[in-house]
């Protein structure tokens, strides 16, 4: 009972703003009421009614009952009238200008949808895309060594819309890597397969341009690349492999520039479990500290999962020579206090990003064959980035201004 | 693996608004065909479409194209703006990352224009967001970046009177790109029976063998080729080449004289002079349409006609959407009617007139010059309202056995919607005695600005 009363006390009083003119407007009713009473009294005391009329007037009625019960039913009225308008929004209009959004006649438009760039590879940007609903334009820049129609064929396949592919070049380069057994592989031979790299991770990598007939050819960077990054609210890195997605794009001189140059925030969305043959041991901090090596910049912020993993699945993982990407206690350790946000707190920083930590991914069930033996497939719980999940956390980033 | 071969829009479809505000510049009759279905013919195979937003459920492939890319296949793209194409079959055969470009044409600024790129997937992601967006100057800047530039010569339309000025020459071009197409012999190679059909210069006169040709008619081929689809030439018909008459038409009793195109599904009589009417329109009692542009379902009532030369003879000037009026520097040239344009009996129009999408015009012995887009009314116009303008659309479009789809529907309310600043100042369509009001005065301020916000967005390049 207490809080259906608060409940219409919060209502009533966010009409405060109204009870002048409302009461004006009562005011107004009960003069028109009063007028055309006396025009009806006027009127049945000089014309002859028919019969009905007596009932309909309630004349069986005293005068005093009649009065109690016509207030009565006013009063009732009214009550339900104002309950129903406290129900609509009604936001008094506030002259003073918000960092969110401007005035406009009649209501507050919202802050503009943001314009987001990403750096990630063919699963990440589907995960991705649907944060393009929420964006103003979202361009998505492909790994520089991948034919950029794979990603146009497989958004087409889901009719996304607002979501732009672009290839950084003008033509694709290989990418090589070097892992910690001292051998150099194309980082396209799917290192993260062979259960013989499992154990290692990569300790170097470098970018071979095209060779022609001319000799090798400089990787000028896309107009529509440069723009994108230059124009962007938001960098998203990842989700997907570090050294397979992110990482071979920060090779290029000029879009690390670009990156950097950049007021957009950047956002590094961490591996959910290390790689094997890439990333094996990496942590939170190792992830990072990779993108500062390539890149020559810290990400803003850094998403980390931190939804606990179900044992069964960290067992088939670890199987696979894959661990979970957590945070370490000493990482813990490494706090600041941080200005920029409306409320000042303290925040965990690793390799100079913000962490966040929070509930990114969920476990699906994924069909496994190899080409080998294609009859042999089997259904396996895997753990994935889920897009509703990690849209929202990058939302309420950009939202935090 | 084929190229994807993709048409495109760029800057210069502005020129040609509003005869393109229902339909992109690629789909624009000149000669034989427009420039999709000629890169189409050229190659033997469907050809995609990259065009506004509004038009690209209808025309193009959706308003987010980016199936266009998902081959690994080069990409080819072709300036829709392009007349005959004879440099397409070397393009497909150049290196890849090779790029066409020409002169604009007399009196543009531009030093060259995108005719044409045959690109990497790679490259076609870099420059397709601006061909998504009609920028066809910033698409050759960054091309010019990473690809072989080659000037071509290549004949573009630039402005709406290019349709007419080329149309007769152009059907001489796509001549043999068509009987390539579609083999028919000339009636040289295949007589008709019939001696009452008088033909001149047979070598230049094709029949299709499903055309009814009513004698007594003449086919005269001297001037230019005469190309006859599966249509009806009905008696006391004359047509003089270079001239076509497109599959479904119906020739009553009617001179069509040279440098003549008639599109599909088309009803004419009367007297037509130098002409394109783009298909599915009807002209089909007498009166003059000289050196003019029809659009799809345009129905002109019977003695409708236009002038197409001034007492002057000075050269006639045509009111062009973002430039005003522009002097074509041509002598003959008569009016101009976009898609869905409807003209009672005995309207005349003036040289250069230009009558905007959809409008309904009546009751006038001489219409104005330039009429926008969803205009309804004679002496008093007004807006023409669209549930109105649909319902016709859609009568008209079932008499010939076609349905208004959803998409050109919603097309038809966007173009309305997207015009309505063109329509400022007139009667207010359901309310006649609110003009002259506080409130209609109010609401035409507010027309006039968004009108001329829009122009100050977008403003013209060319002069």
């Amino acid at each position: 009972m207490l809080d259906v009363m608060r409940v219409i006390f919060k209502r009533l009083s966010s009409l405060a703003h109204l009870s002048r003119p409302l009461a004006l407007t009562s005011v107004g009713v009960v003069l028109f009421a009063l007028g055309l009473a006396y025009f009806f009294i006027a009127l049945y005391r000089t014309v002859e009614m028919p019969g009905f009329v007596y009932y309909l007037t309630l004349q069986f009625l005293p005068r005093w009952s009649r009065g109690i019960l016509l207030m009565g039913l006013g009063l009732a009225t009214l009550v339900i009238g104002i309950w129903q308008l406290s129900g609509v929004a009604v936001i008094p209009l506030s002259t003073a200008p918000t960092n969110t959004g401007e005035l406009v006649v009649g209501f507050q438009s919202t802050a503009a949808p943001p314009r987001i760039a990403v750096l990630s590879g063919g699963p990440g940007m589907l995960i991705l895309a649907s944060l393009g609903r929420h964006a103003s334009s979202m361009t998505c820049i492909t790994p520089v060594q991948d034919p950029v129609e794979y990603y146009y064929r497989a958004s087409s396949l889901f009719r996304f819309e607002n979501v732009y592919y672009v290839a950084p070049t003008g033509s694709m380069a290989q990418v090589e890597v070097e892992l910690s057994n001292g051998q150099r592989y194309d980082i396209r031979q799917g290192l993260a397969h062979n259960q013989e790299l499992a154990p290692y991770h990569v300790v170097g990598m470098r970018l071979i341009p095209p060779q022609t007939a001319e000799g090798t050819q400089p990787l000028l960077v896309t107009r529509h690349t440069l723009d994108a990054l230059a124009e962007a609210d938001a960098i998203i890195l990842g989700p997907g492999s570090l050294f397979e997605s992110i990482l071979p794009n920060l090779l290029i001189p000029e879009l690390r520039e670009a990156i950097k140059a950049s007021r957009a925030r950047k956002i590094y969305v961490c591996n959910l479990m290390t790689e094997p043959g890439l990333t094996t041991g990496f942590g939170v901090a190792e992830h990072l500290s990779q993108i500062r090596t390539y890149g020559g910049f810290s990400p803003d912020y850094v998403l980390v999962n931190a939804q606990r993993i179900e044992p069964e699945v960290q067992q088939m993982y670890l199987a696979a020579h894959q661990s979970p990407v957590y945070l370490s206690p000493e990482e813990y350790e490494e706090t600041s206090v941080s200005a920029t946000d409306r409320v000042t707190r303290r925040q965990i920083l690793v390799e100079g990003a913000v962490v966040i930590e929070a509930d990114l991914a969920s476990s699906q069930l994924q069909l496994t064959a190899s080409l080998d033996r294609p009859g042999e497939g089997r259904t396996v719980r895997v753990l994935r980035h889920d897009p509703d999940k990690l849209a929202a956390a990058i939302l309420e980033i950009l939202r935090r201004g | 693996m084929n190229d994807t071969v993709i048409v495109f829009e760029d800057e210069g479809f502005r020129s040609f608004l509003p005869l393109v505000y229902t339909r992109p510049v690629f789909e624009l009759r000149c000669g034989l065909y427009t420039a999709r279905e000629r890169a189409a013919a050229q190659l033997g195979r469907p050809v995609a479409g990259l065009c506004r937003s509004h038009l690209a459920n209808v025309y193009g492939a959706g308003r987010w194209p980016l199936s266009l890319l998902a081959e690994s296949a080069p990409v080819t793209f072709v300036n829709g703006r392009a007349l005959d194409m004879p440099w397409l079959p070397e393009l497909l055969n150049e290196p890849i990352n090779t790029v066409y470009v020409a002169d604009p044409g007399p009196g543009l600024l531009a030093a060259h224009v995108l005719v044409g790129a045959r690109i990497s997937p790679s490259l076609a992601s870099a420059v397709l967001f601006d061909l998504m967006h009609q920028r066809g100057e910033a698409a050759l800047i960054e091309l010019r970046r990473f690809a072989r530039v080659v000037e071509v010569d290549a004949r573009l339309l630039n402005f709406p009177w290019d349709i007419i000025t080329n149309n007769g020459e152009q059907i001489s071009r796509d001549l043999s790109v068509f009987l390539k197409q579609h083999g028919w012999p000339s009636l040289a190679e295949r007589p008709l029976d019939d001696p009452h059909v008088v033909v001149r210069n047979p070598s230049q006169v094709f029949v299709h063998p499903d055309a009814k040709l009513d004698s007594p008619i003449v086919l005269d081929g001297r001037d230019g080729p005469v190309v006859v689809d599966a249509a009806q030439i009905e008696p006391f018909s004359f047509i003089q080449g270079p001239a076509a008459i497109g599959p479904g038409s119906t020739i009553s009793r009617a001179r069509i004289l040279a440098e003549t195109t008639i599109g599909a599904v088309c009803r004419i009589g009367g007297e037509v002079e130098a002409s394109v009417v783009q298909g599915y329109s009807n002209k089909h009692h007498d009166g003059f349409l000289g050196h003019s542009y029809l659009g799809e379902w345009v129905n002109i009532g019977a003695m409708t006609t236009n002038s197409d030369l001034k007492n002057t003879y000075g050269t006639i000037r045509m009111a062009i959407e973002g430039l005003g009026q522009v002097d074509s520097g041509v002598l003959k040239l008569g009016c101009f009617l976009s898609d869905h344009v409807k003209l009672g009996i005995g309207v005349h129009l003036n040289g250069g007139a230009v009558i905007g999408t959809g409008s309904n015009i009546f009751g006038v012995h001489f219409a104005p010059k330039t009429i926008p887009p969803f205009t309804w009314g004679g002496e008093v116009f007004r807006e023409y309202r669209i549930d109105g303008m649909i319902d016709v659309a859609r009568k008209v479009m079932g008499r010939r056995k076609i349905v208004l789809s959803q998409e050109q529907e919603a097309m038809l309310r966007e173009v309305f919607a997207l015009t309505r600043g063109s329509r400022a100042g007139m009667v207010e369509p359901t309310n006649e005695r609110a003009v002259g009001g506080a409130a209609s005065s109010n609401a035409d301020a507010l027309a006039r600005a968004e009108a001329e916000a829009i122009l100050a967005f977008e403003p013209p390049r060319r002069v």
